[in-house]
């Protein structure tokens, strides 16, 4: 047995530590994928690890060959490392080939990418990986399929007198002796050779099974948090919010890079619904810096009873109404008492008014069930510009027209707001203009193409001073903190990390997902009106901005450009050509490109039915088969083995040429 | 004015911050100490001038009085009062002046005395700052390094040589005392135990392996460890590794 159902996640764990038990230096390795999803399942794992004291090296690492790398300086050379831990890398490929397995090195494996490589799955003792529930339910067939074949191999002569319905390898081999003593009968020799010509018919239907495994193109499982959540929660950790929140946040990564569909989803948002229920009745409220005058101390009191007011909402079923928090400016957690007193100076009436207008802003730092609207960053800016660089909007009222734009304008009028409102700070419009918003949207929402403009999130209350985060809020800041910058991807990634904690550090990715969304939106909607995506028989093209480097150069922000203009297109094209594959391609230095290939999440290549997945239905993503098999006949530079196959890196010169293969792949 | 060169000394003493000293102000000091050796030179010669103004004083105050007493029974003339109305202008002017002169001396003194505080605080806190510094590296001034020393002045420099040598002896001696094949983690902070056994840091600098209490690290740039305290506390301290999430 070596996946691990997802009852069974703390083995996994119980495998980590086991390592550490036998010597008291570093013995885990911990390799981290680049992204947003492994980081947050990378933090709730050291939150583990340093609840228990257990010492850790975290590597983050992009793409395969910087785990071989890893391999010949760490691995090989130091006899003192005894685990060695994936988070979204590695369940693709045979961890063999990355790795050199010696005695007493056991891997564990927590991956969202699928397909699983068969051979981490059901063949190596040493391996053990998360499984989210597909392969328990859709791969008892290829299992014995796996294994016959494997098994068979080894021994081909003994094995050949099987009986072809035996899988085992422990039942063939006494069934194999008692065969071979039975002799050599005219009878006996036809049945055999009966029984021979099944097995290569089965063999042959096994193998084909394989085949047909690998070959359905990639696709998301379980994210890597909510496993590592999963894992957390078996081992009896106290769940905390922030725990509970990372899973959140890892999840709504998948769901907005498309990795996961509207099923798997929800799926994710009713479980992570009960715990975070869990742990905001249980999270206390943020203390008051001790106060010493006599106003503050009214303050106090009227503030504990407003949040105790929150709490008793909460436990009577009325939904805390979180989504409108007021915001005030963020000051640093130092600041609070000169901050109280400054306030102290206030007088009460004012103050009086200023608690009652807070009074829905729970003091706690809880997370909170919300619905959320499609507009980019609500809570950290205008109205306007949420829906101006909102790749939703912006796709549904096709604002790169002009006809679009006053469409746009009177979307925001029929919304009950002003000019005025709309363009200032969201979270500083009233109270009342906000909830009416919501409502507002989803009664005209269908007028405009948007009746689906909402969908089920999480929020985080940082208490009432600092501005609340929706779960795409914080994604969005992640990717962009995660854009490499001079320090390399290593900095990113560990600025992404402190984020998950501190707050400053997240305010920072929250203003460079303002720069982001821009640049996103305002690259897609000028390629929109230029017509610059190539529509060709077998696929479309989209070039960005080939000749200078911009930050399209990185994965994240080219995916995001990818996904807008997909979609777009595909809503927005003749029935023939909506369904065509889509790829996008931006310089990433000098000389060298960064192509994507993309597929969406609902309607695009589909799989038999005995491969559907739980999170990400039936749809897949060919493009890594057929950018090796383009690669392949070209034989050109080519740099593939990123954690997501379908990105690979190619010389400026040779991508002429690679499109032309590509044409006859696809 | 009276003072300031002292009063900006003393600014330039608050400025020392944790992990910054301003160049040692040569001129500064030189014009603080000018100023108060000149001060001393005015008070010694203000307390002469009074010396002799109070003999002074007292002479013709002796005088008058012989004069008084030597007329007593005569009748009073008319240049008698205007005498002693001079005599006595005289005197009070005397008198104003010595209180004068008093007060000036006082004001010298005391402003000599703040000088003196002056020079001693900004020199104390530089003192202060170069001993927290060498503990940090360990007690090596040579490790100092060469932003700092280049704003050190020779006789600084040679103290912290001084210091280290002076407590280099002293480590020595107790160690043949107390643990003759061991060695005492020395700079260790001992008032505080740390509060964690396990410390989160990543690496700046790419420091290869490292040989520990717990066995081998390697320490390569842009990963992070979770490791023991006491094998990395110096490689922290010396900026190799950054301590993160440190509450």
């Amino acid at each position: 047995m070596v996946y691990l159902s997802s009852t069974r996640y703390e083995d996994a764990y119980q495998r980590i530590v086991d390592g550490s038990a036998h010597s008291t230096g570093t013995s885990i390795l911990i390799f981290a994928s680049i992204d947003v999803d492994a980081i947050c399942g990378l933090r709730l794992l050291t939150t583990l690890l340093k609840r228990d004291s257990i010492g850790h090296k975290i590597i983050p690492v992009n793409n395969y060959s910087d785990i071989t790398q890893m391999n010949a300086t760490l691995i090989e050379s130091n006899l003192q490392i005894r685990t060695l831990v994936f988070l979204n890398c590695a369940a693709q490929v045979d961890i063999q080939d990355l790795v050199n397995l010696r005695d007493g090195l056991s891997v564990v494996i927590v991956d969202s990418h699928r397909p699983f490589n068969l051979y981490n799955v059901f063949w190596n003792e040493q391996v053990h990986c998360l499984d989210d529930g597909d392969v328990e339910k859709n791969m008892g067939e290829l299992r014995s399929a796996f294994e016959d074949i494997e098994f068979s191999n080894d021994t081909d002569d003994e094995s050949s007198d099987d009986e072809a319905g035996h899988k085992r390898g422990s039942d063939s081999d006494g069934e194999g002796k008692k065969r071979r003593r039975t002799g050599m009968d005219p009878d006996e020799f036809i049945r055999l050779q009966e029984q021979r010509a099944k097995k290569r018919e089965l063999r042959q239907y096994h193998q084909s099974l394989v085949q047909a495994y690998y070959a359905q193109g990639s696709y998301y499982g379980q994210s890597c948090a909510v496993s590592m959540l999963m894992l957390a929660e078996q081992m009896g950790m106290p769940l905390s919010a922030d725990l509970v929140w990372w899973a959140i946040v890892g999840a709504t990564s998948q769901y907005l890079l498309h990795q996961i569909d509207e099923t798997g989803y929800a799926l994710v948002v009713t479980r992570m619904r009960d715990l975070s229920r869990r742990v905001s009745l249980n999270s206390p409220s943020i203390p008051l810096p001790a106060a010493r005058d006599k106003t503050t101390e009214a303050r106090r009191s009227v503030n504990y009873s407003s949040s105790s007011q929150a709490l008793l909402d909460s436990q009577l079923g009325y939904p805390t109404d979180t989504a409108f928090t007021p915001y005030l400016d963020i000051v640093e957690e130092e600041d609070d008492e000169g901050y109280l007193k400054a306030r102290a100076g206030v007088s009460t009436a004012a103050e009086a008014g200023l608690l009652t207008s807070s009074k829905i802003a729970a003091q706690s730092a809880d997370i909170a069930e919300s619905s959320e609207l499609q507009f980019s960053l609500l809570r950290h800016w205008s109205l306007a510009n949420a829906m101006q660089y909102s790749p939703f909007v912006a796709r549904r009222l096709a604002t790169w027209s002009s006809r679009g734009r006053s469409r746009l304008d009177l979307l925001v009028a029929k919304l009950g707001l002003s000019k005025a409102e709309a363009g200032a700070p969201f979270v500083h419009l009233a109270p009342e203009l906000k909830t009416q918003l919501f409502k507002r949207m989803a009664e005209i929402g269908a007028d405009y193409d948007m009746a689906d403009a909402s969908y089920r999130g999480f929020v985080r209350n940082y208490g009432w001073r600092k501005s609340s985060l929706s779960g795409s809020d914080m994604v969005q800041a992640l990717l962009a903190l995660l854009q490499p910058v001079e320090g390399g991807q290593e900095s990113g990634f560990f600025m992404a990390y402190d984020a998950l904690s501190q707050y400053p550090v997240l305010k920072r990715g929250i203003e460079g997902a303002m720069e982001m969304q821009k640049l996103v939106v305002g690259q897609g909607v000028t390629m929109l009106e230029r017509q610059a995506v190539k529509t060709l028989r077998s696929f479309r093209l989209a070039m960005v901005g080939m000749e200078t480097q911009t930050m399209f150069g990185s994965a994240f922000a080219l995916r995001q450009l990818a996904l807008f203009l997909m979609q777009t297109l595909r809503e927005r094209s003749k029935v023939a050509q909506s369904r065509l594959p889509f790829i996008i391609v931006a310089p990433l230095t000098e000389d060298r490109l960064l192509v994507l290939g993309v597929t969406p999440i609902v309607g695009g290549p589909r799989v038999e039915a005995r491969f559907k997945s739980q999170f990400a239905g039936e749809t897949r993503n060919k493009f890594g088969m057929v950018f090796e098999a383009a690669a392949g006949d070209l034989g050109a530079d080519i740099r593939q083995g990123f954690f997501d196959s379908s990105v690979l890196e190619i010389k400026r010169e040779d991508f002429s040429a690679f499109v032309d293969k590509l044409r006859r792949h696809l | 004015m009276l003072g300031d060169e002292a009063f900006r000394l003393a600014k330039e003493a608050k400025d020392i911050a944790a992990d910054h000293i301003p160049a040692y102000n040569e001129e500064q000091v030189r014009l603080v100490t000018q100023e108060t050796r000149y001060l001393w030179t005015r008070i010694e010669e203000m307390i002469a001038s009074l010396n002799t103004a109070v003999a002074n004083q007292q002479r013709s105050g002796s005088s008058q009085t012989q004069l008084g007493s030597s007329q007593p029974h005569g009748t009073p003339g008319q240049q008698q009062p205007s005498q002693s109305q001079a005599a006595n202008t005289q005197q009070s002017a005397a008198q104003a002046e010595i209180e004068n002169t008093n007060a000036q001396t006082a004001l010298y003194f005391l402003t000599l005395n703040r000088n003196k505080r002056c020079l001693l605080a900004y020199h104390h806190r530089r003192a202060q700052f170069l001993r927290s510094l060498l503990w940090t590296l360990h007690l090596a001034s040579s490790m100092i390094p060469a932003s700092l020393s280049l704003r050190l002045s020779p006789e600084e420099q040679n103290y912290a040589r001084d210091y280290a040598r002076l407590n280099s002896n002293y480590r020595d001696a107790v160690e043949n005392q107390l643990c003759p094949s061991d060695s005492l983690n020395w700079a260790a902070d001992g008032e505080l135990p740390p509060r964690d056994l396990f410390i989160e840091v990543r690496v700046v600098k790419d420091c290869g392996e490292i040989v520990t209490e717990n066995g081998v690290v390697n320490l390569q740039a842009g990963t992070q460890h979770y490791l023991h305290r006491s094998d990395v506390e110096h490689l922290v301290t010396i900026g190799y590794l950054e301590h993160i999430n440190p509450s």
